[in-house]
């Protein structure tokens, strides 16, 4: 779309009962060409029917000849450009057309598209209506800073110059079943310890790992410290929590000489975009909770509760091109102002 | 720092302005960004308590405007439902603020509120449950005091409010401020340990100032306790309470919460409880001042007197078994600290058992037994100033009874003050001794009247032991004048003629200065100014024997014993002078007055008891000592009138061996010996009264009726011519008219009886014959007078040594007892050689002829005789 051409048609999509729906306010990046800071989208679930009807409108009368009128939906994933996924996106086809102007997309996993109407002639404005009938949708929509996901219903006039398209964008939120939350609880979590271990980092003492044995309902349980330091212990209720769940754990002080200022509670998600072998990764705090102030002695127990509903969280999801993981992790800050943390993955998805 | 925290209220009540507009409009969410800033101002680190306390104040003031809207917004409307959950939903919103702090004060805040909705739906417990688990994230120590503090005053309506009805709700309610309580003094004692070690001191005063917040947590635990609720008292709260106070094995803690229990917690608890508190002392913290706490305890016995059944005291008997105890494991307990813990113990049986001295006694047994461990002598300034304060104690209200019953009863006590350095024991002597004398009822307190009462006595000399080791004291040391005032009394009362009614206790009196004597024994000085004291009680008890043994005439084996004890009591006396004598300096001349006085005396009182061995034995001794030790003029004249004037009236000296005329022979003989002219005279003028015996009319004796056996005028008058030709030598011949004058006047004296049955050899002539020579001496003075100015003998005159005793005021002159002239004018110092005195000095003869012929001329009224003297 160019400012400079007014183009002979306007394309207006309107979906059913979109003024009803759930919408979601989503924050335009900063460096777009976007003329809000925030954009809002309907909200879609997996499954659900996506229909409306697209308007077209003639400017002045002009007839508009055709090739034929088509609507597709589309999910896409985006990369940003340059990033470790560019190996894959230039050999799918340039056709793929990000949303963002930064990024392109890497893969439509969904892409359906039919005919509104033949090759022809439009002389006067004229409403088509579509429906996509319980559209699956693989992923949930995602905006990150190197990768996106996203929906939208694009309707193109397809013309022997340059087609004139419309896009419409939608929000996809994918609820898990019940049965696959249990599934979930189930799934042992992986603590992944860090490769590079820095002074800070608090390492494990004992080999022992018991949140790697997998039993229901288990809590995430850690027994961590740094030699005739610090020794902590610390746990969650489960691994696994819904966006509107809330975290639930207690730590527990074996030994401290720290002289400790204080304790938070961090929930930081990871996107990792690109392949596996050069993966990006981009760490974005969510959630910065402070659990303690002062400096405790041994024997004491500090409780967590953290209510996530209130935060702009991020489910867990992943794909070849990207995922984004979350964790938690309980930075300790002493009084000469080094921090010692220690990270613990959770998942969280989207309950209904 | 002062500054910053004077911002950050300034800050809090600019906010809280805002706050109020906020909510006026209904606009809670903005209120509650406020109050993120006003919270965050509890974060600030490093303020005195002091300040921090101001912060909080106005914290909890902004707060209460949230709470108090919450309240008339949500609670006060009408209790639906939908409100309340509409206020949980808020306690959980507030729970999203970022720092834990001002989460935690939302949390309470909105908790409040809640639990005061007084719904049945609304979950009281689990609210409760979460504020105080929450609360756990507040690790700080004053930050997080003051949060429990800042929950313990949000809770308080709520459990003021809702008595529990079981106990079940009860053992919740208990458990909920326990905890807290709990939380509250370990983050109280983690205060000690912040910061670096050298403001530990610091950091105890700051302690210090915050106690009050731990303090009322426990207040408001003592409110849930009901006053009849023993049972949960020991079993719950009690149990865990100790527990935490052993395990936080902190000093100020354990001192002040111990305190605090005491104080809160009705009497009759702390009875049935203490065993468990007197366990729980001996594993506090070695610092802990466990007298202290033991005496904070005791002050609240004492307070609670009267609360305190008289039949259940036996809890003195556990505390004192406590402290019994605890000293006998703990050998090294600072003496300090052990005073402390006595004194407390001796108050508490002060006021409930005060007339028990036998556990007082127990209790100084134990401070003896403690310092026996230590063989030196003890020189504590705590021990003694604990001594000191025994009988200060406020409830003791007759200390003369008490220091009367603490020295009979306790043994204990003196073995204590005889283990103290000789300095520090007088110290205590001294008060204690004043106190026994400033009784006015010192002879109600003091009669012995069993051999039990020499318990009293017996012990009373063996707590003065001390004074025995004085060295060089006079009688104006205040110890011996208390002591002396006090043995004076304690004679007076006892050997009291009133007191006496049988032989018994004559037996025992006589023991009771036996054992004063041998007490006395133990240093010279004792023996010099006690010993007189004695003997003239021995005195008195022989005067009662002799009245018994009169009284008694018919009985033999009484008069047999009483004569017994009449003698075994002067050889007592023998014995007492003869030890002031060997004991003390044998130059002293007061000394040697006195013990001459004090044989004279008994020999006397013997004499008149008719007991002429003893009476001899004594006037022998008395000769012998005047012989041996005296040895100057003026006491040789003066010992030699007293043995004149006592042998003078004896009555028992005339048997067959004819005493008497041993001793006066003696008497003449030294008479005459004398050195000085004038004391020869006059001695000798006297000893003419030896062969005239004069009536003692209280043995019936009378100058009409009664035959004197020793009445022999020739040897008076061969006294009487000796002393005038002594008189005559004399060259002064202003003393010697004196003392002719004088010799005349004795010649008088003899002149007047001799009308009756006894031969007189004082005839008129010779009276004549002596009025004339003194006339003749007195005209050939004033020629001399006239004629001379300056005679040399006034120089010689003014000289001599002055006597204080039976002047004669002639004008400027005197004329003392021994015969010389003493100048007397306001001048005295002056050199009084160059003045011319002659005339005055003549003065003294002529007035005293003059008088002399006045009497004379008066006398011619009644005796005829005496018309014949010429004059």
């Amino acid at each position: 779309m160019s400012i400079f051409f007014k183009a002979p048609i306007d394309i207006e999509i309107l979906l059913d009962g979109e003024e009803s729906r759930n919408h979601i306010e989503v924050s335009n990046p900063s460096g777009s060409n976007a003329k809000t800071l925030t954009e809002s989208m309907p909200v879609f679930e997996d499954g659900e029917t996506v229909s409306g009807i697209a308007t077209l409108r003639v400017r002045d009368g002009k007839r508009v000849e055709h090739a034929g009128i088509k609507v597709s939906i589309v999910g896409s994933i985006d990369l940003i450009k340059g990033s470790g996924g560019s190996n894959g996106g230039t050999t799918t086809s340039n056709s793929f057309k990000s949303v963002d102007s930064r990024k392109k997309s890497v893969e439509q996993f969904l892409c359906l598209t039919y005919d509104l109407c033949p090759a022809g002639e439009l002389q006067h404005s004229q409403s088509f209506p579509f429906n996509f009938k319980n559209l699956p949708k693989r992923h949930e929509s995602y905006k990150g800073k190197n990768v996106d996901v996203s929906y939208y219903v694009k309707v193109t006039l397809i013309r022997k110059g340059a087609d004139i398209s419309k896009i419409k964008k939608f929000w996809v939120n994918l609820y898990l079943s019940q049965k696959e939350i249990e599934n979930l609880n189930k799934k042992p979590v992986a603590i992944r310890e860090e490769a590079n271990k820095t002074r800070e980092e608090i390492t494990k003492p004992n080999a022992e790992e018991e949140s790697l044995i997998s039993n229901e309902s288990k809590p995430v349980k850690l027994d961590i410290g740094i030699e005739n330091c610090l020794h902590i212990e610390f746990e969650y209720a489960k691994s696994a929590y819904s966006l509107k769940d809330v975290i639930v754990g207690r730590i527990y002080f074996l030994l401290s000489r720290l002289k400790i200022k204080h304790m938070e509670v961090s929930l930081i998600t990871r996107e990792s975009a690109g392949v596996s072998s050069a993966s990006t990764l981009v760490d974005s705090t969510a959630i910065r909770y402070e659990i303690m102030d002062g400096s405790p002695v041994k024997g004491e127990t500090i409780p967590i509760r953290l209510f996530l509903s209130g935060y702009e969280l991020t489910p867990n999801m992943g794909c070849n091109y990207f995922n984004v993981k979350n964790y938690l992790s309980l930075v300790i800050i002493d009084e000469d102002g080094r921090r010692y943390f220690k990270q613990s993955e959770i998942t969280l998805y989207r309950q209904k | 720092m002062v500054e910053s925290s004077q911002n950050a209220i300034n800050l809090i009540k600019k906010q809280s302005v805002s706050i109020s507009k906020f909510l006026e409009n209904d606009k809670l969410m903005e209120s509650l960004k406020c109050y993120s800033l006003v919270l965050n101002q509890l974060r600030l680190g490093h303020l005195k308590p002091k300040q921090y306390y101001e912060l909080y104040l106005a914290v909890f003031d902004s707060l209460s405007i949230l709470k108090s809207y919450l309240y008339s917004n949500f609670i006060s409307i009408d209790s639906n439902a939908n409100k309340i959950n509409q206020l949980q939903d808020l306690y959980e919103l507030v729970q999203y603020s970022g720092n834990v702090l001002p989460r935690l004060y939302l949390m309470i805040t909105v908790g409040s509120v809640i639990l005061a909705s007084n719904d049945e739906s609304t979950p009281s417990r689990e609210l409760l449950k979460d504020m105080i688990e929450m609360s756990r994230g507040i690790q700080n120590p004053t930050r997080g005091l003051f949060l429990r503090y800042y929950l313990s005053q949000m809770t308080n309506d709520y459990f003021n409010n809702n008595h529990p009805s079981t106990k079940e709700d009860l053992l919740f309610d208990l458990e909920f401020n326990f905890n807290n309580f709990t939380e509250m003094n370990k983050l109280w004692v983690r205060l000690q340990h912040q910061g670096p070690l050298r403001e530990r001191d610091l950091r105890s005063q700051e302690r210090i100032d915050l106690k009050i917040l731990i303090g009322s947590q426990l207040v408001k635990l003592s409110q849930l306790i009901d006053a009849n609720n023993w049972d949960i008292y020991n079993d719950v709260f009690l149990k865990n309470f100790l527990l935490q106070l052993i395990q936080c094995n902190d000093k100020i803690s354990q001192e002040y919460l111990f305190d605090v229990l005491f104080q809160i917690f009705p009497l009759n608890f702390h009875l049935k409880s203490l065993n468990s508190y007197l366990k729980t002392l001996p594993d506090l913290n070695s610092s802990v001042s466990i007298d202290l706490i033991f005496k904070n305890l005791i002050s609240k016995f004492i307070i609670s007197k009267d609360e305190i059944e008289k039949n259940s005291l036996d809890f003195t008997m556990e505390l004192f078994n406590f402290v019994d105890q605890f000293l006998s494991e703990n050998k090294d307990y600072p003496i300090e600290n052990l005073c402390s813990l006595l004194n407390s113990l001796i108050a508490l049986n002060l006021i409930y058992k005060p007339s028990d001295f036998h556990i007082i006694d127990k209790i100084f047994n134990i401070l003896n037994l403690r310092l026996e461990l230590n063989p030196k002598k003890e020189k504590d300034t705590h021990l003694i100033e604990f001594l000191l304060c025994i009988g200060l104690n406020e409830y003791i209200d007759d200390k003369p009874n008490f220091y009367y019953n603490l020295i009979k009863c306790c043994g204990n006590f003196i073995n204590v003050i005889n283990i103290l350095d000789n300095d520090s024991s007088l110290k205590i002597i001294l008060p204690i001794l004043n106190e026994l004398c400033q009784s006015n009822k010192l002879d109600n307190i003091i009669p012995l009247n069993d051999s039990n009462d020499f318990n009293f006595l017996r012990n009373f000399l063996k707590f003065l032991n001390p004074v025995l080791s004085l060295n060089d004291f006079d009688i104006s040391n205040p110890i011996i004048e208390l002591l002396l005032k006090f043995i004076n009394q304690l004679l007076f009362v006892n050997i009291n003629i009133k007191h006496l009614r049988n032989l018994k206790q004559l037996n025992l009196k006589i023991e009771f200065i036996l054992i004063l004597k041998n007490w006395f024994s133990g240093n010279p000085n004792l023996i010099r100014i006690f010993y007189p004291l004695l003997i003239t009680n021995f005195w008195k008890l022989i005067r009662y024997i002799d009245h018994l043994k009169c009284k008694i005439k018919n009985n033999e084996n009484i008069t047999e014993y009483c004569e017994n004890q009449l003698k075994q009591l002067f050889k007592y006396i023998s014995r007492c002078i003869n030890d002031i004598f060997n004991y003390n300096d044998k130059t002293d001349i007061e000394l040697i007055d006195l013990i001459f006085k004090l044989f004279l005396q008994t020999a006397s009182i013997s004499d008149q008891l008719m007991l002429n061995e003893v009476s001899y034995d004594f006037y022998s001794q008395s000769i012998t000592l005047y012989e041996e030790y005296i040895v100057d003029s003026t006491p040789q004249f003066q010992a030699l009138i007293y043995l004149i004037q006592s042998l003078q009236k004896t009555r028992s000296l005339y048997s067959e061996e004819n005493y008497y005329n041993i001793l006066i022979l003696k008497c003449i003989s030294h008479s005459t010996k004398l050195l000085k002219k004038n004391d020869q005279c006059r001695a000798v003028y006297y000893c003419s009264h030896l062969w005239w015996q004069t009536e003692i009319s209280s043995i019936g004796e009378n100058e009409e009726l009664t035959k004197f056996d020793n009445r022999n005028g020739k040897r008076v008058l061969e006294c009487l011519q000796r002393s005038l030709r002594v008189a005559d030598s004399i060259m002064d011949n202003v003393l010697s008219c004196e003392l002719m004058i004088e010799i005349l006047n004795r010649c008088l004296y003899f002149f007047i009886p001799s009308n009756s049955n006894y031969d007189s050899t004082i005839s008129i002539n010779y009276i004549n014959g002596l009025i004339e020579l003194i006339k003749v001496n007195l005209n050939s003075l004033k020629l001399q007078e006239s004629t001379i100015e300056n005679n040399q003998f006034d120089s010689r005159i003014s000289a001599s040594s002055p006597s204080s005793r039976g002047l004669d005021i002639v004008e400027d002159c005197v004329i003392s007892v021994d015969g010389n002239f003493i100048e007397y004018n306001k001048n005295f110092n002056k050199n009084s050689a160059s003045l011319s005195k002659t005339n005055q000095l003549l003065q003294v003869p002529l007035s005293h002829f003059n008088r002399t012929c006045e009497y004379i001329i008066e006398q011619r009224d009644i005796d005829e005789r005496f018309t014949m003297i010429i004059i």
